[in-house]
């Protein structure tokens, strides 16, 4: 019985959550290979979205320059790629020092995920004392993707400049040509990856740590009287967020077969801004749903708009735009933030009925 | 380097840090007097750029109707935009950063769909170029740079001597007691907005001849004017002053020795440290609550 109530109280988003799971793991039975790749995207943009959701939603750093940490992960893998495959453009004859590890296939996954951690270590150092208002976070990380951007432009003798990186090692840690996973092989090592971020991020959110998180979103003053150190506990949840973009970002790399500029920039950061602010922040779900909604639509849109007007990216751009504005407007807690707030209000008046009833019953078993 | 290189280097350096206070302005006036983080400004550069193009280039009228109209466009803009959208977000920082992109990107679609993608080039109005022994430098920066003193003068003037200045610079140190003292702060708040804005507009206008007009020029902006506003705090316009020239001549004698993407990294690192130890930035007024 008490299993019962708790599944009944389970918040709805967890449902979704649970049928959103099931139906990335049935997809590639009923779907092309064309749409099984497209959704492996997806769902590298997924835990991307994830990573932010733990550090805009739970802990309220709205980070403007996230790309940076997941074009970081992805251009490790895409250098290793292009290193072991000596990739035309490639005119030095040793990996430099700093580079050195991403001979190895296990380093450049190495690489890969700590190299976004060690950024955040740094920028987190220096933004997370208790001096700093968040919102010059926000503004440093922006200018930083601004600057990344033109970084890995200009540093073309690693990055290959504008044109990018194509990576046509689609494996788990190999970076050589030779050995590749089908699309329907890689779906699954992506989906495994989003699944296990997802367990990592609901484990850690309902934690003890989770909770000093929320709080520090809520009144970081007064965890700090509580004894709490609410730097220590943003630098953690950056450098882990930081991480799993790197992942996010070599993932991404792998399903694409390519990096360039765009995945570094500050359109990436804003685009990831707006799948969990209309999915809603600070719940998982939202960053799941938004990324998974918006992705598909733009998708699915362009493939049918691509005939009529060559502008259709453009006028996507718009579209989210207004998006953005109605939902800041009409919705600010996001889609799945108002399916979570029509719960609580039920229960809560259910709870009160419940109380109500009981009340009436003593009344008149005793007057 | 050579001194007369390193000489050229800081003139031009000390050129591009006016143009820096001139953009990033009416960012500072929004983010210091309203605490909004106006994420639309630099598309509003943008879109006075056009302004410019299409009332001086393309119409032929003189320079200073374009300087002119751009303002009054951008401020009218502001205003609307100010009692539409911001005015619900007061206080939610999140909120504001999404609005305001928001706002952003439909600004930039708009230009990029309505105008096309085509470069378009504004001449310079003056177009004489000074040199003195080594050092060469186009006359309309020295144009920019009066212009830019000129608005930092007159945003002064206007802030600490108007009475309209007066009300803005009450209502943010006592919202409620300005309130009780029968000003009416939403209509300052949108004067305060709107004329960040028209200084947006008016910047973009100024610029205009000094780069491509087009539909990325505000991105092109970005991160100079945010890294500006975070190392130059936002409690006195003099620190904005003095770090856009801070900024301008390292990113500027830097990039002598290396490229301008290395500079501007190696000044943003220096920001990121600089702004640890100086939270508010490096000029602080003394008397802050």
């Amino acid at each position: 019985m008490p299993l019962l109530t708790k599944v009944r109280q389970l918040p709805v988003n967890r449902w979704i959550d649970l049928a959103l799971f099931l139906f990335l793991l049935t997809f590639p039975i009923w779907q092309n290979t064309y749409w099984v790749y497209i959704m492996s995207g997806i769902m590298a943009y997924m835990i991307f979205a994830l990573s932010l959701d733990l550090l805009w939603g739970y802990t309220g750093l709205m980070s403007m320059g996230h790309s940076v940490l997941f074009g970081a992960g992805g251009y490790m893998i895409g250098i290793a790629s292009a290193w072991a495959n000596q990739a035309d453009w490639i005119k030095f004859d040793q990996l430099p020092w700093f580079l050195a590890i991403l001979s190895q296939p296990l380093g450049a996954f190495l690489a890969a995920l700590f190299l976004p951690g060690l950024i955040a270590l740094f920028i987190g150092l220096f933004m997370f004392s208790g001096k700093i208002r968040g919102v010059f976070f926000s503004l440093i990380t922006l200018a930083l993707a601004g600057i990344s951007e033109l970084f890995v432009i200009n540093q073309s003798r690693y990055t290959h400049g504008d044109s990018g990186i194509t990576v046509t090692s689609r494996t788990l840690f190999s970076n050589s040509d030779s050995q590749r996973l089908t699309d329907q092989q890689f779906y699954f090592v992506v989906l495994a990856f989003l699944l296990g971020s997802y367990l990592l991020c609901l484990w850690l959110v309902n934690t003890r740590t989770g909770k000093v998180l929320q709080g520090i979103r809520e009144n970081e003053s007064r965890l700090t009287y509580l004894g709490y150190k609410p730097a220590a506990f943003k630098l953690f949840i950056f450098m882990l967020s930081g991480m799993m973009a790197g992942l996010a970002g070599m993932l991404f790399v792998r399903v694409q077969g390519s990096i360039n500029h765009s995945a570094i920039g500050i359109n990436l950061a804003t685009l990831v801004l707006v799948w969990v602010a209309v999915g809603g922040r600070g719940n998982l779900t939202g960053a799941l749903i938004g990324t998974l909604l918006l992705q598909f639509s733009e998708t699915k849109l362009n493939s049918v708009f691509s005939g009529i007007s060559a502008d259709f990216a453009q006028y996507w751009k718009l579209v989210l735009g207004l998006l953005l504005l109605l939902i800041v407007f009409v919705i600010p807690k996001g889609l799945i933030g108002v399916l979570l707030e029509q719960q609580q209000s039920r229960q809560g008046r259910d709870r009160k009925a419940a109380i109500m009833r009981k009340e009436v019953h003593s009344h008149d078993a005793n007057p | 380097m050579s001194p007369s290189m390193l000489l050229q280097l800081l003139v031009s350096g000390l050129a591009s840090s006016f143009v820096l206070l001139l953009t990033s302005l009416g960012l500072v006036i929004i983010l210091g007097y309203m605490k909004v983080v106006n994420l639309a400004h630099t598309e509003m550069l943008m879109s006075g750029a056009f302004i410019c193009y299409y009332v001086y280039q393309a119409a032929g009228l003189p320079f200073i109707v374009a300087l002119l109209v751009a303002f009054a466009v951008s401020f009218l803009f502001g205003a609307l935009v100010e009692r539409l959208i911001i005015c619900h977000f007061y206080g939610k920082m999140s909120e504001t950063l999404l609005a305001t992109y928001a706002l952003s990107i439909l600004l930039k679609q708009a230009a990029l769909l309505l105008l096309g993608k085509n470069y378009k080039k504004v001449d310079y109005p003056v177009k004489t170029v000074f040199q003195w022994g080594p050092v060469y430098l186009e006359s309309y920066k020295l144009v920019v740079a009066g212009l830019a003193i000129l608005s930092l003068l007159l945003t002064l003037l206007f802030i600490y001597k108007t009475k309209t200045g007066r009300m803005i610079r009450a209502a943010m140190q006592n919202r409620s007691m300005t309130e009780s003292l029968g000003i009416n702060t939403k209509k300052i708040d949108t004067i305060t907005f709107a004329y960040g804005m028209g200084l947006a507009g008016l910047a973009g206008a100024i610029i205009a001849p000094l780069s491509t007009v087009t539909y990325t020029l505000g991105e092109s902006w970005l991160t100079n004017t945010f890294m500006n506003v975070v190392m130059g705090g936002v409690s006195s316009l003099f620190g904005t002053f003095a770090s856009s020239v801070l900024i301008q001549e390292s990113v500027s004698v830097i990039s002598g020795l290396s490229n301008s993407v290395t500079a501007q990294i190696i000044v943003l690192l220096v920001v990121i440290v600089v702004v640890r130890l100086k939270p508010d930035g490096l000029f602080t007024a003394k008397e802050r609550r």
